[in-house]
């Protein structure tokens, strides 16, 4: 197209600035907000802010094992104190953040893709096609989200790639069911008729025409869901089936720490897990503020 | 006994206030009908909610007084507003279907507000609304009584809620476009419902509607309102036979009439179009040649034989369909002749809309077929009828039938771009001459349909129709959903395109004055069969079958008193 489209952008923008000013109406997801930006924050940069790799064997000492957080070991200065084999906690809690984070947004990505394909195309082919995806959705559906993850580590092994299928088989449910409805709304419409009408081929009308006007309610799903992603990699790797112990996440670390919590060294666990609870806590936060913003029934109450 | 002075009222938007009705002045008296008149955002239903006191927040009346019977009715506190409403003030809304509640007796519904606004036993209140049934109409009020809202027609229902509304004995009844939602056989017997009401029982009533045959048939005094403001008032007869405001004039001149035929309708304000403009939208890419022939030619049509459509009513737990079946289309056979307008007209739920789909090709028909090997004249092109995207469609609304997240010209040029293969250049040259064929300007296309009033967004939708050379284009009621004085544009424009282009238009209508201007052809549908077809006018002038007589009788026309159209039209016809 050889129009410029200046208008459309300054619209988007005008857009996003009144939808961030419509969230910044309820203080708490605002501070919620701020808290998310500040985790994106500290595990993007980790590698700079951390003082220790917790990889390398090198800048690690055997005689700085459990020290409890604001002590002054032998190779540095440890904040919130150190683990069973002298590791900084601090360091280590960074780099967990940053391999759950990780995870968590590639596998509720591929969820959202993954699922939004199934259900837009259950619900544009429509009679046995949709049938058969929508009950297998349903099955899904009833099975409890971690036995269906543990049910997939059992099948494929641990591993980041496994982990992130494990989650993806758990999250996309939610999406195909959404997309599937907003979709049947859609298909019905005069547009999406006329569409047809002109010849257009079937991924063009799909993916061109009725997929950009289904987008809200798919977004909003992928911000509340967000939260319980990471809950779920924790859930997994506290259980010892989710990452391996070489890229330990917020959940492997809970889980490391748990055996020195009877004998008095409780910040091995207890301060990922504080690190962990927070995060999901401000992204359910944040998650549920765009829902309720996306729905102007909720929001006059 | 009803005064509205100087009323003021705004709505808080993003933009700041916004003012929907200004210094408005309005009254009424007992016995008295008395019509607002009014294009959609006229301001109209404000005011009406304004006097049953409805006005809501973000809504707020800044200036003003509401005089009833000697109360202000803007100093009451809402429980003294709620003493007034229902009791002296009642209300009667657009849609009857969702004006009841569904699960319960419509007897009911009768005897709860007289039980308890005006005390009454259970026994009386129960006698009451006998009385009122048989009032409104009803010939067996037990009946009636009995029945819930879902075995009840639209029209039985709309009584229901007036036998409601009077049930308390109101002075003011406020008729908020009581008959839109109505199927167009049953506008009549509601308007002349309200006359009756009103005159025996000395009620006034204020008439909110956009519908001139329902003004022309009821209304005593008229209100004309545009953007907020009165512009004109004074009884009918006056306003209608002699309007004095230029809007009230072209409001008048816009409804189509009953006699005789024009070919062009009233446009209060037409657009410019070039002839050239219309000629070259129908070149094939490169050959330069036309591709349409400018002559009717009734002899090669597309042949409709027995065509029957089944639905399925219920479906199973795999989404698979089962037994019950419902037919919106019993062996219908009928010829479209090339280069005619073809009138399909009937009730709602008389199989028009299912009828176009499957000439569309959108709907299989469960028997029959829809034969385009005559239209197409050579065997190729009938064989790649499919495939040319050779029938297109306008739909009833226009707000839903543009995808809401493309530019325009991303709906112009999309289908010749990837169906035709045409190059980006050449379709995007093709959209401008197209979008500026329907009356609108190159400007335009960057923008995306919500910049667009309905009127404009409809012949947008043309103009995407067009965009691939169709040879019949089909259009599913292209106006109901518009303003009366918008609705001339757009059926013009459909009428130069046939007259210019000789394109074959398939016009589904329920406005009889509409399909008399537009069609050459008519076939009338009731229950999804055909009960009469022919010529146009012979049909609109001399029905033969009862149905069409029905139709024709029962739809409220407007006949201004005193005043012969056609010298109306003669000054501004071409």
């Amino acid at each position: 197209m050889t129009f410029p489209l200046p208008q459309a952008t300054r619209q988007w923008k005008e857009k996003l600035q009144a939808g961030f000013r419509a969230f910044a109406g309820d203080k708490t997801a605002l501070a919620c907000l701020t808290l998310v930006g500040g985790y994106v924050f500290f595990a993007v940069f980790a590698p700079i802010i951390a003082p220790q790799d917790p990889q390398d064997l090198a800048q690690i000492e055997l005689i700085d094992a459990r020290l409890p957080p604001l002590s002054l070991g032998a190779s540095s200065f440890f904040i919130l104190g150190s683990d069973a084999l002298g590791r900084d906690i601090f360091s280590m809690t960074l780099y967990g953040l940053r391999i759950s984070l990780t995870v968590a947004l590639i596998s509720a990505t591929g969820a959202l893709v993954f699922g939004a394909a199934a259900g837009l195309t259950a619900a544009y082919l429509g009679g046995w096609v949709n049938a058969v995806i929508m009950r297998v959705v349903d099955i899904f559906l009833s099975l409890p989200a971690i036995l269906i993850a543990l049910l997939f580590i059992a099948v494929f092994g641990r591993g980041v790639e496994n982990t992130i299928i494990a989650i993806l088989a758990v999250q996309w449910t939610h999406y195909a069911r959404a997309m599937n409805a907003a979709a049947a709304g859609e298909i019905n419409k005069d547009y999406v008729l006329a569409a047809k009408l002109l010849g257009l081929s079937k991924p063009r009308i799909m993916f061109g025409h009725i997929l950009p006007n289904c987008l809200a309610p798919i977004f909003v799903i992928f911000a509340v869901q967000l939260g319980y992603v990471i809950a779920i990699e924790a859930s997994l790797s506290f259980l010892g089936l989710g990452l391996p112990v070489t890229q330990p996440s917020l959940g492997s670390l809970v889980a490391d720490g748990q055996e020195f919590l009877l004998s008095g060294a409780y910040w091995m666990s207890l301060i990922p897990g504080f690190v962990l609870l927070l995060l999901v806590f401000a992204m359910n936060v944040v998650g549920d503020r765009i829902r309720v913003l996306q729905n102007p029934q909720l929001q006059r109450r | 006994m009803l005064t509205v002075s100087d009323l003021c009222i705004e709505f808080d938007s993003p933009d700041g206030m916004k003012e929907v009705v200004r210094n408005a002045n309005l009254k009424i008296k007992g016995k008295e009908i008395v019509a607002v008149v009014g294009e959609s955002g006229a301001g109209k239903s404000t005011i009406g909610n304004a006097i049953a006191g409805m006005i809501a927040p973000p809504g707020k009346i800044t200036a003003g007084d509401i005089k009833f019977n000697g109360t202000f009715l803007g100093r009451l506190s809402d429980k003294e507003y709620e003493d007034i409403r229902g009791n002296e003030i009642a209300c009667i809304f657009q849609n009857p279907m969702t004006a009841l509640n569904p699960l319960e007796t419509v007897g009911r519904q009768i005897i709860e507000t007289p039980m308890a606004k005006l005390a009454l036993t259970r026994q009386d209140a129960t006698v009451k609304a006998k009385s009122l049934l048989s009032q409104v109409g009803f010939d067996d009020p037990e009946r009636i009584m009995s029945s819930y809202p879902h075995e009840l027609s639209g029209g039985m229902l709309q009584r229901a809620v007036i036998a409601i509304a009077l049930s308390c004995d109101p002075s003011l009844l406020i008729a908020d476009e009581p008959t839109t939602a109505l199927d167009v056989s049953l506008r009549s017997e509601i308007v002349s419902l309200l006359s009756k009401i009103a005159e025996e029982k000395g009620i006034g009533v204020l008439l909110i509607t956009h519908d001139m045959g329902v003004v022309c048939e009821a209304a005593h005094r008229i209100y004309i309102m545009r953007r907020g403001e009165i512009v004109e008032q004074g009884n009918a007869d006056d306003i209608l036979a002699a309007p004095q405001h230029a809007y009230t004039r072209n409001l008048i001149k816009s409804v189509p009439t009953n006699t005789g035929k024009n070919n062009r309708m009233y446009e209060p304000e037409p657009s410019e179009q070039s002839e050239e403009n219309f000629l070259s939208l129908f070149r094939t890419a490169g050959s330069g040649k036309p591709l349409k022939p400018v002559k009717k030619a009734p002899e090669f049509g597309v042949c409709v034989k027995d065509l029957s459509v089944s639905f399925s009513l219920s479906r199973g737990l795999s989404g698979i369909s089962s037994k019950k079946m419902f037919n919106a289309l019993n062996s219908v056979s009928f010829d479209i002749p090339q280069g005619c307008v073809f009138g399909v007209v009937g009730g709602s739920g008389s199989g028009k809309t299912t009828l176009a789909r499957v000439i569309a090709g959108l709907q299989a028909p469960t028997t029959g077929q829809v034969d385009f090997s005559k239209f197409h004249r050579t065997a190729d092109a009938a064989k790649h009828h499919h495939e040319r995207s050779s029938v297109q469609m306008v739909f009833q609304n226009p707000y839903a039938s543009l995808n809401p997240r493309h530019t325009v010209l991303r709906q112009l040029t999309e289908a010749p771009i990837n169906v035709r293969k045409m190059q980006h250049d050449e379709a995007e040259e093709r959209a401008r001459k197209l979008i500026e064929a329907v009356g609108l300007s190159a400007q335009d296309l960057k923008k995306h349909p919500h910049a667009f009033s309905g009127g404009q967004l409809q012949r947008i939708s043309i103009a995407r129709a067009l965009s691939m050379e169709p040879t019949l284009l089909i259009c599913d009621e292209p106006t109901s959903a518009l303003d009366v004085t918008v609705q001339a544009s757009v059926l013009n424009l459909l009428k130069d395109l046939n007259e210019k282009l000789g394109l074959t238009i398939v016009f589904i209508s329920h406005d009889l004055p509409v399909c008399r201007h537009m069609c050459d052809h008519i076939i009338v549908m009731n229950n999804g069969a055909i009960c009469e077809q022919g010529d146009a006018l012979k049909i609109l002038d001399a029905p033969q079958h009862p149905f069409t007589q029905h139709l024709i009788d029962s739809a409220p026309t407007f006949k201004p008193p005193g005043l012969n159209k056609d010298q109306l039209y003669s000054n501004t016809a071409p």
